[in-house]
């Protein structure tokens, strides 16, 4: 029987049990994936129409007489979008074809709240369902995973990469991570397993437990770069500088989960919202040619996604407020149909709000990098009826 | 002859206030339980302010400033939040009034704002402190009248031509309704009331900006006339959903993070029943058989702040530098004054995840022990959705012993609070408020007091409370 049943079968709550998994050593029935998912999060609602610009769109300057990028500005792609001067640097990969961008993305019902728009993408939920386990958490739960198949660089842990069963490890160092779980009286309190009734203290047990086998299977496992590629400064290009470490070093991890934050521009949008883009560009372009110049660069696939975008209309302040439907990019070299994948939102046909109303369901993203990039069952994770995007062959 | 089981006095006060020392648990046991709960009220009766020196400059003469100036003036407004941030973790860690400020610092996790200006902070610490234990509406419009929430919520931008709904959404969604119980079109009305609540910069007083309010009429949750902010609030009070939904996130703040529906009604019904009084709903949890059931004791994960107060109470921990109390806090992930975003702390389970659990095993030997916190900064995480207001440059150095953090902190004080033949079996009692686990009771061993004390510390069990 597996677990999984076995768990169910008994009516336990789960969380309040040391899980045996410890027993089953290294792996269980997870089989490591050649193929890596890198997930980066823009937090606090990008601004899409200024990131993909429909530069031949009236409607759109007539919007935004301060904030419009000026059609001589853009990165022409297409006879119509073109991408904020900031993102320079991803148009090498898009003239290489590694770069997909998929416009219109949200979902029904949209919910103009940061935190509940980002649990909505955090969980896969729908807009009225209130899920507690995160998509990659259920990944996890899936393949019977442990801890560090998802790793997020961060100070906690994102409600995306917690599982029924299974939770990620969140880090911000790795080499101080595994010190701070080698004292040796952890290694006894970590070492001893009991079925604990008590719901929180069963929880804690079980999380130092974890944390203490992933921290030894990364130190053991993680090398310096093999390569010289110069990082920009910057928060996200730390925490790519360490997920290419990890690949490079052939570690098991299938999902890196990294994360930018400012792009809540309610004022001043102008002097921010490139400024950011820039950076976000500039870390993404580097850590794929680091790949690149360590041959791995095949075997990775980047999702960019923010919580929602934002108003069509500028606001008073110099600044969007928030709105609805926004542009993902994907990157990699394994593209079926790079380059725009679908039209942008009408801005003529906007919804009783005002705002952008979305043509393609962020889950059915997430079903074509699961399904198609992962090589999951991907009704496991998301529930039926996401069907993937021939985004990805 | 103990009038109180010990496990009890500890529950209460951990709930009302920081937990307690060996010495007051010993002293609070030979109390009936009532009378306990009647002092814990009457310590907390009175009201000082929490005052640092203000930094002060109208809006005009700030701009006109270059550069240097306003670093330095920017510098000042941050060490007067550290003063603040240090100066409220005294008067928690102080039993006498503890239930004041256990109230202010829930209500800081609910009515949730923030300004880099130190005179806004101090103000709206202050309204919190002052009625965090008396009746929710006044506290309520205190608040929505506050530099603080009228800044960090763009209210302060909220005018009649160009209405900014930033507040009037948050409102209904995290202080008041909670989510399902108003439309699109209330957040609309209900900004246009506000239009015009702001504030004047130099003095960080409340401003009501008349050319800028929308007089027009509003309709708002099916009622129609000419409503302005103050009229809204009274009908987000005049709705019972209000007290519903506070009463169920101080039901899992106060008593367990699992809500026990039928006690929550109770709640509920008291509160808004007695007109939003908060110190009778308290008092009615506290003195509750439910409350004092062992079923829900033990029950809450330790926040950032209860955990560094508990410890601090105890061993008066003495940092050396302002600064390294509230990078300790950074580190943990609850900064006082800084909250990550308008919803605040998430609480119980999301405290804990595989890296801030290492980090607070660890915690007691490093602060007490002089052992070495090898810990880098967490950075703020995907969840934060505002790493923009972490306050930065804070972080202190490791000094000549490689230490992150400078304490001095006194065990003998606490130990001498104990008897020297004390068992392992009477140091959980005394530390701990769930029974130790097998795994902690073969673990603890017989070494010297001190060394017994940092391994019960330095347990999966203590973070709990």
């Amino acid at each position: 029987m597996k677990r999984r049943d076995f768990l169910r079968s008994t009516g336990l709550v789960t969380t309040s049990l040391m899980l045996p998994r410890f027993l089953h050593g290294m792996g269980g029935a997870q089989r490591a994936n050649a193929r890596k998912l890198v997930i980066v999060q823009l937090t606090g609602g990008n601004d899409g129409l200024n990131t993909i610009i429909p530069f031949r769109n009236d409607a759109y300057y007539s919007a935004r007489p301060k904030l419009a990028i000026a059609r001589s500005l853009a990165l022409p792609l297409t006879d119509e979008l073109g991408l904020n001067p900031g993102l320079a640097k991803l148009r090498p990969l898009y003239d290489a074809g590694h770069l997909a961008i998929i416009n219109g993305v949200g979902y029904p019902q949209p919910d103009r709240s940061h935190f509940r728009s980002m649990d909505i993408w955090h969980t896969a939920s729908g807009s009225e369902q209130f899920l507690e386990t995160g998509w990659l958490g259920r990944y996890m739960d899936t393949r019977n995973a442990e801890p560090h198949d998802v790793v997020e660089f961060g100070g906690s842990l994102s409600l995306a990469n917690k599982g029924e069963q299974v939770k990620a490890i969140a880090l911000t160092d790795p080499a101080r991570f595994y010190h701070a779980t080698r004292e040796p009286y952890f290694a006894k309190l970590a070492g001893e397993q009991h079925a604990l009734a008590h719901q929180q203290l069963g929880y804690l047990y079980r999380t130092m437990t974890e944390t203490y086998r992933s921290a030894g299977y990364i130190q053991e496992h993680l090398r310096p770069r093999s390569t010289a590629t110069v990082f920009p400064k910057g928060d996200l290009s730390r925490q790519l500088r360490h997920v290419s470490a990890f690949i490079q070093s052939g570690m098991e991890t299938s999902v890196y989960y990294t994360s930018t934050a400012g792009f809540d521009t309610h004022v001043n949008q102008q002097a921010n919202h490139q400024k950011l883009l820039t950076e976000v560009s500039e870390a993404i372009a580097a850590f794929m040619d680091d790949l690149k110049a360590a041959g791995r660069s095949g075997e990775v696939l980047v999702m960019v996604f923010s919580e929602f975008g934002r108003r069509v209309k500028e606001n008073a302040s110099n600044g969007t407020d928030h709105g609805t439907a926004g542009p993902m990019l994907l990157i990699g070299e394994g593209m079926n149909k790079a380059g725009v994948f679908n039209a942008p939102p009408s801005l003529e046909k906007l919804d009783d709000n005002g705002d952008l109303a979305f043509s393609i369901d962020f889950r059915r993203v997430y079903a074509t990098v699961l399904g198609r990039w992962l090589g999951v069952d991907v009704n496991g994770v998301l529930g039926d009826g996401y069907q993937p995007l021939p985004v990805l062959g | 002859m103990a009038q109180t089981p010990a496990r009890l006095v500890n529950h209460l006060f951990w709930r009302a206030g920081m937990g307690l020392t060996p010495r007051e648990m010993d002293y609070f046991s030979r109390i009936p339980y009532d009378e306990l709960v009647n002092d814990l009220f009457r310590s907390s009766s009175d009201f000082r302010p929490i005052v640092t020196e203000h930094v002060t400059v109208s809006g005009e003469v700030y701009n006109a400033m270059k550069g240097t100036g306003q670093f330095k003036y920017r510098k000042a407004s941050r060490e007067a939040q550290r003063r603040l941030n240090a100066l409220w973790r005294s008067r928690m860690i102080a039993t006498e009034g503890c239930l004041r400020e256990k109230m202010a610092l829930f209500w800081h996790g609910h009515l949730v704002a923030w300004s880099h200006w130190s005179n806004s902070t101090e103000q709206y610490l202050n309204i919190l402190r002052e009625h965090g234990l008396g009746d929710l509406g006044t506290l309520l419009k205190k608040v929505s009248r506050s530099s603080a929430m009228l800044a960090y919520l763009s209210n302060q931008r909220n005018k009649k031509d160009a209405p900014n709904e930033n507040f009037a959404r948050e409102l209904m969604e995290l202080f008041t309704l909670g989510r399902g119980y108003y439309s699109e079109q209330d957040i609309h009305e209900a900004a246009r009331a506000f239009t015009g609540w702001g504030f004047k910069l130099d003095t960080a007083e409340f401003h009501f900006r008349e050319n800028q309010h929308d007089f027009g009429e509003k309709t708002f949750r099916g009622k129609t006339g000419n409503f302005d902010g103050d009229d809204i609030l009274d009908m987000l009070l005049a709705d019972k959903q209000t007290a519903v939904f506070i009463t169920r996130k101080m039901y899992r703040w106060f008593v367990c993070p699992e809500v026990h529906e039928e006690f929550a009604a109770r709640m509920a019904d008291r509160f808004f029943t007695s007109g939003y009084d908060i110190a009778d709903l308290m008092r009615f949890v506290f003195t509750s058989d439910h409350f004092k059931d062992t079923a829900v004791m033990g029950r809450r994960i330790k926040s950032p702040i209860e955990l560094i107060c508990g410890l601090d109470k105890n061993f008066a921990l003495r940092f050396e530098r302002e600064e390294d109390g509230m990078f300790l806090q950074r580190m943990l992930g609850q900064v006082l004054l800084h909250p990550p975003n308008v919803s605040g702390w998430k609480e119980g389970n999301a405290w804990i995840d595989s890296s801030s659990l290492m980090l607070r095993l660890k915690l007691p030997s490093a602060l007490l022990n002089k052992g070495n916190l090898d810990w880098d900064e967490p950075g703020a995480s995907a969840g934060d959705l505002d790493k923009m207001m972490a306050p930065a440059g804070d972080a202190p150095m490791r000094d000549a012993d490689g230490r992150l953090l400078r304490v001095a902190p006194d065990k003998a004080a606490f130990l001498a609070q104990l008897d020297p033949a004390t068992t392992n079996e009477s140091l959980f009692n005394t530390l701990l408020q769930v029974d130790a686990s097998p795994t902690l009771r073969s673990n603890v061993g017989n070494g010297d007091l001190m060394e017994r004390v940092l391994e019960v510390l330095s347990s999966p069990e203590y973070q709990l409370c």
